[in-house]
């Protein structure tokens, strides 16, 4: 073998080379090679020998058990309801080392980026495309992008380009987050976005301001692309610019396909001594396939070609916070938008012309979006109003979409689409399409007691049962045909959300929709929701939702030491017309396989919730948590029979049966934990969370089990 | 896993170094690039494509260095998809490994990636770009091309070891260069192919200011020994040695005497095609150049060459892009809206594809061509089997407010390929040349105003049994203007026209013509129009939006392939 290792020696070169190079090492007087190549080798400029990278982040290590005695039958394999789990990560892509590196080696310019590093330990998350066979990762993670500003005569500028995510907001109507109502979580359950410092003083900042802590960039919609922001314009004005495309715009995953659905955006801004005028713009607008196809339609003898496959998530608004007395102060924000496919237009547009020269467009529909807010100051009451038109689809803001399934795919419906919310039970401060609604705010402090309460009353526009469009997904999966009147029994439905176990219920499954024992869970971001069909087969109303919450928060010493106890009670109810407050029968419970005794109302969720923070030593608090939940609906909804099945015609129609009985779920979810912060940086958290789940009548409905987490997190 | 294996250990390597060493800094480059581009064509005419892609990506650089002894490079990549949210489409990645040194305050060496070139005839990575002269507009397009493919003027990109110094004498002569590499350019499938490497070296005498002699080799061999059973053996070293002779005696003037001449010796055993045979060849390219160091500086070249029809020297051969078809992927619309016809590559492809289409690695086969690009010199200079003239002029006024260049190739071929009937040769002119002119300089302007134009005419004919006649027409013309500081408004426009016909020669795997040729068709016109801008924060930070219409326009009877294709392109820079 050598021999062909060491033929190149022998060639005669190869000597020549050699010989040369030894003359030369006895030989020469002066080296020429004394320094290093000050000019980078790729780039070929000079380098800067930059060396101000500044690197923070933190590792957190979250180890997760569970054991499920009752399986719970979400209907396929791989995902988390076997009996035992066990990983490192809550299958949301949360980091086991996260590094936010940051540069700016030219003033006024400045490169950011966060590196994600995880190890699931074999077991994929629901985003595995990163991943290696072992469960392995490193990537950029959400923030990646360059800024640079300028400075001018005419204002100054400040350019972002990137992605990662652009973390951005427009207004609540264009480009906000879904999520800037104020979801609740409970403070029992680590959320992965908590920050350093003591958790005591988490739990203190959550008795005296009331809000769970969030990340910094909720409440603003996720982007990629360039942004644009210009202040001190000439006439005092402010202007951003945005263009790209929204998380929404084709999903989270359109690279793969290179699909062209982008967004532009923008808003002009004029502040006037404490009052401020704006004008909002956002489309989100393209196509969901690569070839698009023009549609003929033959109209009085002419062939008109349609633009049919064109999709756009239109809104534009006049947004408006004055200062009206030095005490109150009116946040309102009105304008129009609109969702435009195939499926929804007000037909073609007018002056149409024929042929493939003459592409034509459908024209929009075009919905009304109102909202208020009035704030008093020293008045515990805050007010709010709103009213967003039935098709008004904008993934971007803050506009819940509850009306369109069809909104992410023209042709036709998936289980993925977990972006819509048929019939949605708001929760307190939720905006939603096709609804009208009222919320009220009080928050109150009696000595060491904090009370905080809210009441919401809405209304649909209309009653989407009967539009075929919706309804598909779940009737395609238990109905043998596809008729008009089968589908027609899919489309009065109501959707609600779990408060008590949500997480826990959200790993279930991932991203998913029309899932569990009956079709009907649907699950996304760390949220589960459910969703149930009205059975009457005469529709002459519009579903009103009634809602009510109440906060007490109260603090005391207990043995030397500081504790806070938090009882979270929520009421929410679903009727066929107005109704002033919500029905609430939590008794029965007591009453089992009962259902709801009135007929006006179709659905009641109570929730009670009672958590306490013993800071039991400096760096050591204890949490301890009971929650109570309750669903129950009336005969007028989906009934099961007496073997616990959903109980439908041979069509699979979904029916009302006098022998049927309808929804009762009882849930309960009780726990302890410990929160040790062992440095200033450094926390060690453990928790213990039992729950139980149960349906008196659905009775495939039902899971018994336990989770067991303990999370490492250090800063640096 | 490999890759990821490799990351973790050549950061830990890095991050180690970075402890001991004197002085730790970073590199980068960065940059946001989104593009939306629809095309319409004639197969499907009630349809168009769209498509919407882009990236931002990072390649952030960590170098540590030892009292400038030794420094230790690692370039890692980071990138996250357009249309990819919330690490989706996410990925990390190594783009460059290398570690630099210094021995004895005397020797310089490099170990990992490098890149190397030594002569038109040894090792050159030539710029098959058909215009020199490129406007801005499409210059920052092809930046990113030749970035992402890593091509460095000339060089090629490879793995292995590079080492030189420089050797002053007092003496007899005035320096000594002396360099030594060595490359895998081929790993071994452990199976049936070997190892293949490169290595050479060079030898360069500096006798004086008037007189340079440099002595070059390169070899490319198969180790069969890698493997149990080779079924390659290829072997080729290329001996050459080049001059300058200078004389400037003259106030004003310098003339010199330049060339390159040397010979190669191939060697190819491959079972699979049944080839087991040697070849020896020679070139030689010699000429007079002549410069005016006047008020304007102007430089007249001329040069004769013949290169040899079996000369081979893969290193100088090797086509950077690849043009045939069953080869490379266009990402953006491979095939008209119909989903099956396959669309022809345009200027805007080859000038913006960054994956896919480039060829990063040193071929020892002649790789296939598309004439209406480059018919004279596919293989750049060393292109075997050309023989003729080569006239240069070149202009610049001292304020560089002009500058120009042209140039004409008058070649033929030595042995007729392709016609094994009439034996007629084929015969070459090119002429191709631009100016650059500095408006703002002219007319003193506080801003700059630049306009750059250049163009290309290449006509290759013959006569007798298989004739030939295809004449093919490249312009660019650009315009540059700063409007406000540091705002530059950018128009370019691209042209091509092709016509006529042609019959590609088909080799066998020792780079033989065969009796065989394919016929090649063509009437074609081809343009792009650029409008766009860009703004500069820093002399590396920029960010540029172009608008780019193509229409692309095939005359040949009964043919469906025009098509026209508007792109929109984003792009923001960030380097240091």
């Amino acid at each position: 073998m050598k021999h062909y290792y060491l033929k190149i020696f022998c060639k005669p070169y190869v000597s020549f080379i050699l010989f040369f190079w030894g003359i030369g090492t006895y030989s020469a007087h002066a080296q020429l090679e004394s320094s290093l190549d000050e000019r980078d080798s790729v780039l070929q400029v000079q380098k800067l020998k930059y060396s101000g990278v500044r690197f923070s982040g933190y590792t957190r290590t979250w180890f997760f058990h569970r054991y499920l005695q009752a399986d719970y039958e979400l209907g396929d394999v791989g995902r988390l309801t076997n009996p035992r789990n066990i990983s490192l990560g809550d299958g949301y892509d949360q980091p086991i080392l996260h590094i936010q590196m940051e540069a700016s080696p030219f003033p006024a310019t400045k490169l950011s980026s966060e590196i994600a590093f995880d190890n699931r330990i074999l077991r994929g998350g629901a985003f595995n495309n990163t991943v290696d066979d072992n469960g392995r990762m490193a990537a950029p993670w959400y923030l990646f992008n360059f800024t640079s500003e300028t400075f001018t005569n005419f204002g100054s500028f400040k350019f972002t380009a990137g992605g990662g995510v652009n973390w951005f907001r427009l207004s609540p109507f264009t480009m906000g987050s879904a999520n800037d109502y104020n979801t609740r979580d409970d403070m029992f359950e680590r959320l992965p976005w908590e920050g350093q410092g003591n958790d005591f003083d988490r739990y203190m900042a959550y008795y005296q301001r009331g809000d769970t802590p969030r990340e910094q960039r909720q409440g603003t919609s996720a982007t990629q692309g360039i942004i644009v922001e210009a202040s001190g314009l000439p006439g005092g004005l402010n202007a951003s610019f945005l263009a790209g495309k929204a998380s929404g715009s084709g999903g989270f995953q359109s690279y793969n396909t290179k699909k062209p659905m982008n967004m532009v955006g923008g808003k002009l801004e004029k502040i006037i001594s404490s009052h401020s005028l704006a004008v909002n713009y956002m489309n989100q607008f393209g196509y969901e396939k690569n070839v698009i196809t023009y549609t003929p339609i033959i109209q009085n003898g002419d062939t008109l070609y349609v633009d049919d496959l064109r999709m756009s998530q239109m809104g534009t608004t006049l947004e408006a916070k004055l200062q009206l007395t030095e005490r109150i102060k009116l946040n309102t924000e009105i304008g129009a938008g609109s969702y435009l496919s195939s499926g929804y237009n007000e037909g073609i547009k007018e002056n149409h012309k024929a042929g493939l020269a003459n592409v034509n467009t459908y024209k929009r529909t075009w919905e009304e979006l109102l909202f208020a807010e009035v704030n008093i100051t020293d008045f515990p009451l805050r007010f709010q109003a709103y009213r967003v038109g039935v098709n008004y689809v904008n993934f971007a803001s803050t506009v819940q979409n509850t009306s369109i399934e069809q909104s992410s795919d023209t042709e036709g419906q998936n289980l993925a689409n977990t972006a819509c919310y048929t019939g949605l039970l708001p929760t307190i401060g939720q905006i939603t399409n096709n609804k009208q609604g009222i919320t009220l705010f009080f928050a109150k402090k009696v000595g060491n007691l904090k009370v905080k309460a809210g009441y919401a009353n809405s209304q649909e526009l209309v009653n989407l049962a009967g539009d075929l469009r919706n309804g598909g997904p779940r009737a395609q999966i238990l109905a043998k045909s596809q008729d008009s009147l089968t589908l027609a029994s899919y489309t009065n439905t109501i959707t609600f959300q779990h408060t008590l176990n949500n997480l826990a219920r959200s790993r279930f499954g991932f991203w998913e929709r029309y899932v569990g024992p009956y079709n009907r869970i649907h699950n996304n971001f760390r949220r589960s929701y459910e969703i149930i069909s009205i059975t009457d087969t005469v529709v002459d109303y519009k579903k009103s939702f009634v809602s009510f919450d109440l906060e007490l928060k109260y603090k005391t010493i207990v043995l030397n030491r500081p504790v806070i106890f938090v009882n979270y009670t929520q009421f929410s109810s679903v009727h066929d017309k107005l109704t002033l407050l919500p029905r609430a029968y939590p008794v029965t419970i007591l009453a089992r396989e009962q259902s709801l005794p009135d007929t006006n109302t179709f659905f009641q969720l109570f929730y009670n919730e009672f958590t306490v923070f013993y800071n039991v030593q400096r760096r050591i608090t204890l949490v301890g948590l009971f929650g109570y939940e309750a669903a129950l609906a009336n005969m007028r909804t989906e009934l099961a029979d007496a073997d616990g099945n959903l109980i439908t015609d041979a069509h699979g129609r979904i029916i009302y049966s006098s022998k049927g009985k309808p929804m009762h779920q009882v849930d309960f979810g009780y726990g302890i934990g410990l929160d040790y912060n062992f440095h200033d940086r450094a926390s060690l958290h453990v928790r213990q969370r039992w729950y139980n789940h149960k349906d008196y009548n659905f009775t495939k409905d039902k899971f018994v089990g336990n989770e067991f987490t303990v999370e490492l997190k250090m800063f640096f | 896993m490999r890759k990821k294996v490799l990351f973790v250990s050549m950061l830990s390597l890095v991050m180690n170094v970075c402890v001991q060493a004197q002085n730790t800094y970073f590199t980068g480059h960065g940059r946001s690039l989104f593009t939306y581009d629809d095309i319409t064509d004639e197969v499907q005419t009630d349809s168009k494509q769209a498509a919407s892609s882009g990236y931002t990506m990072y390649d952030f650089g960590v170098h540590a260095e030892n009292k400038g002894l030794v420094r230790a490079s690692a370039i890692m990549r980071i990138r996250n998809e357009f249309g990819g949210f919330y690490a989706d489409g996410a990925s990390m990645d190594i783009r460059q490994v290398q570690i630099e040194g210094i021995i004895a305050n005397r020797v310089k060496y490099e170990v990992g990636d490098m890149y190397l070139s030594q002569t038109p005839y040894t090792i050159w990575n030539f710029d098959e770009s058909f215009i020199k002269y490129e406007s801005d507009i499409f210059g920052i397009r092809r930046n990113i091309v030749n970035y992402e493919n890593y091509f460095i003027d000339n060089k090629w990109r490879m793995q292995g070891v590079n080492a030189y110094t420089t050797l002053e004498f007092m003496k007899g002569i005035k320096s000594l260069y002396i360099q030594g590499y060595g490359s895998r350019i081929l790993p071994s499938d452990l199976l049936e192919t070997p190892d293949r490497f490169l290595y050479g070296g060079k030898l360069g005498i500096v006798q004086s200011s008037a007189f340079k002699l440099s002595g070059n080799v390169v070899g490319i061999s198969d180790f069969t020994g890698t493997v149990p059973a080779a079924n390659v053996d290829f072997e080729n070293t290329v001996y050459t040695g080049d001059f300058k002779y200078t004389y400037d005696k003259i106030a004003g003037y310098s003339f010199a005497l330049l060339g390159e001449a040397g010979f190669s010796e191939t060697s190819l055993r491959e079972d699979v095609s049944s080839i087991d045979k040697t070849k020896q060849d020679y070139f030689y390219d010699a000429g007079l150049q002549i410069q005016a160091h006047k008020k304007v500086q102007s430089i007249f070249t001329f040069k004769y060459r013949d290169v040899g029809p079996y000369f081979t020297s893969p290193a100088a051969q090797t086509r950077r892009i690849i043009e045939n078809s069953t080869e490379y992927a266009l990402e953006v619309f491979p095939n008209f809206s119909d989903g099956t016809s396959l669309r022809s590559m345009t200027l805007l492809d080859r000038m913006s594809q960054e994956t896919g289409l480039y060829n990063g690695s040193i071929s020892p086969l002649l790789l296939p061509y598309l004439p209406q690009y480059n018919s004279a010199e596919p293989y750049g200079k060393a292109t075997p089997n050309r023989t003729g003239s080569t006239v240069a002029l070149g202009f610049a006024d001292s304020a560089r407010i002009v500058s120009l260049n042209a140039e004409a190739n008058m070649l033929s071929e030595i042995f007729a390929e392709g016609d094994t009937t009439t034996s007629k040769l084929r015969s070459f002119t090119c002429v191709q040349g631009g100016l650059t002119y500095q408006a703002g300089k002219q007319f003193g302007l506080p801003k700059d105003v630049t306009l750059k134009c250049g163009g290309k005419l290449e006509q290759t004919q013959r006569d007798g049994a298989v004739p030939i006649d295809l004449q093919c027409i490249t312009a660019d013309v650009g315009v540059s203007v700063e409007t406000i500081k540091n705002l530059h408004l950018l128009v370019g426009l691209k042209y091509l026209q092709a016509n006529g016909n042609e019959a590609l020669v088909v080799r066998n795997r020792f780079n033989e013509a065969t009796s065989g040729v394919t016929k090649f068709t063509i009437d074609s016109q081809e343009q792009l129009l650029g409008l766009g801008f860009k703004y500069a924060f820093a002399n590396t930070v920029f960010l540029s939006t172009q608008y780019i219409l193509g229409t692309y326009t095939d005359n040949t009877a009964n043919n469906k392939n025009s098509f026209d294709t508007r792109q929109w392109f984003v792009n923001f820079n960030y380097s240091f």
